[in-house]
């Protein structure tokens, strides 16, 4: 029994086919070498995200300390002078004042082990209702 | 003179230690200042090359639209 002829399919254009090919390689490893850039903005970015959280926990120790050193004074809220009407016309600082003034949850439900985010909430809260017995 | 307006004094050693802290916080108030500035460059730079891959994508894609067309309607 003879063998079958293989049969073949004619590719037009056969140069401008390679050409393509060859570029769409091209153009897939310029990418693969960017990823490797992209990698190294991306460590460099996190190096600095570090750095930047760093400085802002040294800012707020300082400000601990600042806090510490600055006299106690014993302001009540009946010492303090009422606000004036252009003050009350900010809604945004009446509203943060509003929301962060709820009383203190009764210590027994308070989790033992706080995370970074719930001691800076805290933190947050306290600064904040200070503030709001100042104004 | 109200309560509220009263004067309040400072010891000399605590006022000194406090301007002492004012100059740190503000150093490193500078510092995150150039922090984030560089943070935004890096930013820009990750935004440009993401952008850079969405047309290398396209050129691909092209490319590829060629090549099947051409794989597709062989010469007879």
């Amino acid at each position: 029994m003879a063998e079958e002829e293989p049969l073949y399919v004619g590719i037009f254009d056969p140069v401008d086919l390679r050409r393509d090919l060859l570029n769409s390689s091209k153009v897939i490893i310029t990418s693969l070498r960017k990823y490797e850039q992209f990698v190294a903005v991306r460590d460099e970015k996190t190096r600095y995200m570090a750095a930047l959280a760093k400085t802002f926990r040294e800012i707020s120790a300082l400000n601990r300390r600042l806090m510490q050193l600055m006299p106690k004074t014993k302001i009540k809220p009946g010492m303090i002078r009422k606000p004036e009407p252009e003050k009350e016309a900010m809604p945004r600082v009446v509203k943060r004042v509003g929301r962060r003034m709820r009383p203190a949850e009764p210590a027994a439900t308070v989790i033992k082990e706080k995370t970074r985010l719930a001691e800076l909430e805290d933190e947050l809260a306290s600064v904040e209702e200070k503030l709001g017995k100042l104004e | 003179m109200e309560k509220k307006d009263m004067v309040v004094y400072v010891k000399l050693d605590d006022y000194n230690d406090i301007m002492d802290i004012v100059k740190l916080v503000k150093e490193r108030l500078r510092e995150a200042r150039h922090l984030l500035s560089k943070l935004s460059e890096l930013k820009k730079k990750e935004e440009a090359e993401i952008e850079g891959w969405a047309s290398e994508l396209d050129s691909v894609e092209e490319k590829l639209e060629v090549i099947d067309k051409t794989l597709a309607e062989p010469e007879v």
